[in-house]
């Protein structure tokens, strides 16, 4: 897989910041799109590349919060950098416990600008990347009959064969069978493995 | 000459005495009428209380002359009130006890404004009985002896003492009869008798060597008479006082005085006028009608409350009047030309007779004398009627010339001052002649020289009346402010000057504490706005910040594209001014400045002012809607706190709206002419409105709804307006919400 272009998206109302971030973030090879406003970003469908979200707190209609509140309701994945200004701590705690990424207060320095908007970068590609390793496992668990998926359960739960044998009345010969069945079909090479995978998945043994 | 003769003499001469008293008779009385158009003591009461009974004939002639004198002074005689209290022949403290009864009955109801009292008693009377009747009115002290000492009392007492001079009537006497060999000296037994007799007896002394004395007193009256019936011409005889004689029989000096003169066979001389026309020849005599008519005259003045300082005790004397009777003259072959000159001489007797050598001629010049004198003495009295009220009338321009609290004076054209009043001491600290020595315009502080120069030029040229103010050099060097009014009159300059120093100082010192207040209130609003201002300018700052360093990074590139980093310093620019443009509005309408008026545009201080609160607005989903007439005139005001009333005037306006709905969350900034000379600014909210009640408490300092308000906002702007002209109100719309409108004055005539 080629690694995508990031894409960082800016929201301000006012233009002169607006034009100022966007060419400094292009000077610094980053793809910058700006938006006026909450609604006019709310109404554009961002690709599927890494970026992130720079996001003016204080806006005229539709302010900061509001767009946060807006986009994660529609799942957006995208780290959010906020602009604060002067006096808005308590919009900044609430934003935070909402998500938030980082905090820029302006006026602020443009190195913060890059490294915040590298670092959203970064976690967003990371995000992306766990994403697909999760959405892999999850496809694999779905190959597990139910008897091996019973089988994955226990075992990961640190059970011995015997014990697991004797749990589910089959012999055990017959786990042995699931058991490497399951750890072919997930791909995993070792006991240790497997447990992180049920661990990822969430998977916890109900009978232990 | 023939009887009937005589008799047309009589007649025609009587004619001439009738026709020149009619004439000057009328006039004096028109010219009275014409001097007195009102008397203020019309209402006064004045008590007389007199120790004796009524019908002693020397008592009698006092009150004759007291009640002329006093109706002179327009005291009526219903305002007179004459009490004999008979107390010497009535002693006992039961007598007076009753006496007391009957003066409470008849006085309680009554103002006493002033009592004479006649003879010791009855001042004690007064004083011990009667304090409670009669208070506090003055008291004028009639016939107290010599060496009387007044009681102490807080009460006006002002004492007439008798001091009898005996020897006066001796000396003239002796003057008149040359060869007197011996004086008979006749008294009676009576305490006053005696104390007269003493006092003879003491005077004479001088004389014991050249004269022989021969006092009576001591033998009963009929053995008086025989005595002095015998004696020789070369003799006198001199009558003292008599009530009683040795054998205790009652006799008036009058009777005595009759009865001496009819058996004498020499002149008999005396002290007390009462004797006249009895047959005595007169002498240096006590004249109880004089006595009676200058305490009147005195009461008058006391009432009056004209003539004495309140410190000086005063004390009526009343000299002795040399008196002589003119038959007697003649009777006795005494020559006239002896006598004091000044004399008055009663019962003259005229004997045409005696007129016949001076013809019809000298008749017919006294008759053109007489009209010449008469109409002389009318003019004359009218002019002294006329001078007198206009001394009066000076007097009372003086007095209120010198009372004056302004600074009054008369100048001239040419630039000095000829009058001035105390008050010119009193405020500059020059003496008047230090001012009157220099031009009045050495005094003007330099600055108003030329204003008080183009003031006087008017005043020269007869312009009515000049208002204008300077400033005056005191002596300690320092200036005071004069509010001037004059009026010009030929070549002179009326002119009242007031110091309005301490007015000018408290209207400063208001004015200072009005700008504070102000200054302080802005920056107590420009504190609510803080946020908003910070945005404002950290907006461009950050633009700044990132377009700077995308420019360096673009220089830094291989190929960089330098119309870009062209248009990035644009805006660096652009945004450097925004963000200077922001602080320099914040600092105008916080920095403490004197008040400058200017000539405004009222809209583009509005626009302003909107500008700074716009981003503030926007956060609390507030739009202001500016409907700004195009036709507003230009006024005359300071910018920065016109713009303090407006911007305080928004910011309560979205106070009102904090817990509105959306669709009300709004603000219409008007303006309109009012009418020719207002322009009208009005802010109208759709909030919760004013309650009706605090409507009046409003403009109230510290009165705020707002939990963190000062309570300044509405009061100081009301400050600010009515201190450019205008007024300020606050009313509530029909449709819900508040208009707050204010009216300023347009400026007048050219603005350049």
């Amino acid at each position: 897989m080629t690694e995508e272009k990031p894409v960082v998206y800016v929201v301000d109302d006012d233009p002169s910041v607006r034009k100022a971030l966007e060419r400094s973030l292009s000077s610094a090879g980053h793809e910058a799109k700006t938006f006026a406003s909450a609604a006019e970003f709310l109404d554009f469908t961002c690709p599927d590349t890494p970026g992130c979200l720079i996001l003016d707190i204080k806006m005229p209609g539709l302010n900061g919060l509001e767009l946060q509140d807006r986009l994660a309701e529609k799942n957006f994945t995208f780290p959010i950098i906020f602009m604060t200004g002067h006096g808005t701590v308590p919009a900044s705690v609430k934003a935070f416990k909402a998500g938030a990424m980082d905090f820029l207060q302006k006026p602020f320095k443009d190195r913060e600008l890059l490294n915040a908007v590298s670092t959203g970068i970064e976690k967003h590609r990371r995000q992306r990347k766990e994403h697909k390793k999760m959405e892999i496992l999850r496809a694999r668990l779905d190959t597990l009959t139910p008897r091996e998926r019973e089988v994955f359960e226990l075992v990961v739960s640190g059970m011995l064969n015997k014990q697991v044998a004797f749990d589910l009345e089959i012999t055990e010969r017959t786990i042995k069978a699931h058991r490497a069945r399951v750890m072919e079909k997930m791909g995993a090479q070792s006991l240790q493995e497997l447990v992180r995978f049920a661990e990822r998945l969430g998977i916890r043994s109900s009978t232990a | 000459m023939s009887v009937a003769r005589r008799n047309r003499w009589i007649t025609l001469c009587y004619l001439l005495c009738f026709s020149i008293l009619l004439t000057y008779g009328a006039c004096a009385c028109l010219a009275q009428a014409q001097t007195q158009p009102q008397n203020p003591l019309a209402e006064k009461n004045v008590l007389i209380l007199n120790a004796f009974e009524s019908n002693i004939p020397s008592f009698e002639k006092t009150n004759q002359g007291l009640s002329a004198a006093l109706r002179s002074g327009g005291i009526d005689i219903r305002n007179q009130f004459y009490e004999h209290l008979d107390l010497v022949r009535n002693p006992g403290p039961e007598y007076r006890k009753h006496m007391v009864a009957l003066m409470r009955r008849r006085y309680v109801q009554r103002k006493i404004d002033f009592i004479i009292t006649l003879f010791p008693e009855a001042l004690r009377f007064l004083l011990d009985d009667g304090q409670a009747i009669f208070p506090d009115a003055p008291v004028l002290a009639l016939y107290l002896p010599e060496g009387f000492e007044l009681p102490k009392t807080k009460r006006q007492i002002i004492p007439h003492l008798i001091i009898p001079d005996l020897k006066r009537t001796l000396e003239i006497a002796l003057n008149l009869v040359p060869k007197v060999k011996r004086v008979y000296v006749v008294s009676g037994t009576h305490p006053l008798d005696r104390w007269l007799d003493d006092k003879a007896r003491q005077d004479f002394q001088k004389w014991e060597g050249r004269l022989k004395f021969r006092y009576l007193r001591d033998l009963p009256i009929e053995e008086i008479l025989a005595t002095v019936s015998g004696a020789p011409s070369d003799n006198i005889v001199l009558i003292t006082a008599f009530s009683q004689d040795r054998t205790g029989k009652y006799q008036t000096t009058v009777e005595v005085g009759r009865e001496l003169a009819r058996v004498s066979e020499a002149p008999v001389f005396g002290f007390l006028d009462t004797l006249l026309g009895g047959g005595i020849v007169g002498g240096s005599m006590i004249s109880f009608e004089f006595i009676g008519t200058k305490a009147g005259e005195m009461a008058l003045d006391i009432l009056r409350g004209t003539r004495y300082a309140e410190n000086i005790p005063i004390v009526l004397e009343v000299p002795q009047l040399d008196t002589f009777d003119w038959r007697q003259l003649k009777h006795w072959n005494l020559s006239e030309s002896a006598l004091p000159t000044g004399s008055i001489i009663i019962n003259r007797e005229f004997s045409l007779w005696d007129l016949k050598y001076y013809g019809i001629g000298a008749l017919a010049f006294i008759l053109a004398q007489s009209l010449l004198i008469a109409g002389l003495l009318v003019q004359k009295r009218r002019r002294r009627s006329a001078e007198e009220s206009l001394r009066q009338k000076s007097e009372e321009l003086d007095q209120f010339f010198n009372v004056s609290l302004d600074l009054l004076c008369i100048a001239n054209t040419d630039g000095y001052f000829l009058l001035l009043n105390q008050t010119w001491e009193r405020t500059l600290g020059y003496s008047r002649e230090e001012l009157m020595a220099k031009r009045f315009l050495d005094f003007v502080h330099p600055d108003d020289l030329v204003k008080t120069q183009d003031a006087v030029s008017s005043l020269a040229s007869q312009q009515k009346v000049i208002y204008f103010e300077n400033r005056y050099r005191c002596k300690d060097g320092t200036y005071r402010w004069l509010e001037w009014s004059s009026a010009p009159a030929g070549n002179l300059i009326y002119a009242s000057a007031r110091d309005i120093t301490e007015r000018l100082k408290a209207e400063a010192e208001a004015r200072q504490h009005r700008e504070e207040l102000a200054h302080v209130t802005r920056i107590a609003t420009m504190g609510e706005l803080t946020t908003s201002l910070a945005h404002e300018i950290n907006q461009p700052l950050t633009a700044i910040e990132s377009n700077a360093e995308a420019a360096k990074r673009f220089l830094s590139q291989d190929a960089p594209d330098i119309s870009e980093v062209g248009q990035i310093l644009e805006d660096i620019i652009r945004d450097d001014r925004r963000a200077s443009d922001v602080i320099r509005k914040v600092r105008d309408l916080v920095r403490k400045e004197k008040p400058r008026e200017e000539y405004l545009e009222i809209n583009k201080s509005i626009q302003e002012v909107v500008a700074i609160i716009w981003d503030e607005s926007l956060l609390q989903g507030l739009s202001i809607i500016m409907e700004l007439s195009p036709e507003m005139k230009e006024i005359h005001a300071d910018r920065i706190q016109l713009q303090q009333v407006i911007l305080n005037l928004i910011l309560n306006s979205a106070a009102a709206l904090r817990n509105a709905p959306q669709a009300q969350r709004k603000i219409i900034v008007r303006t309109a002419m009012q009418d020719d000379r207002n322009v009208k600014v009005s802010v109208t909210d759709f909030g919760t409105g004013i309650d009706e009640n605090n409507i009046k408490h409003l403009f109230e300092p510290f009165y705020t709804t707002k939990p963190k308000g000062l309570g300044m906002g509405l009061s100081i702007s009301q400050t600010i307006i009515q201190a450019h002209g205008g007024t300020i109100e606050a009313s509530n719309n029909p449709e819900g919400g508040a208009t707050f409108s204010f009216t300023l004055p347009v400026q007048q005539g050219d603005a350049s």
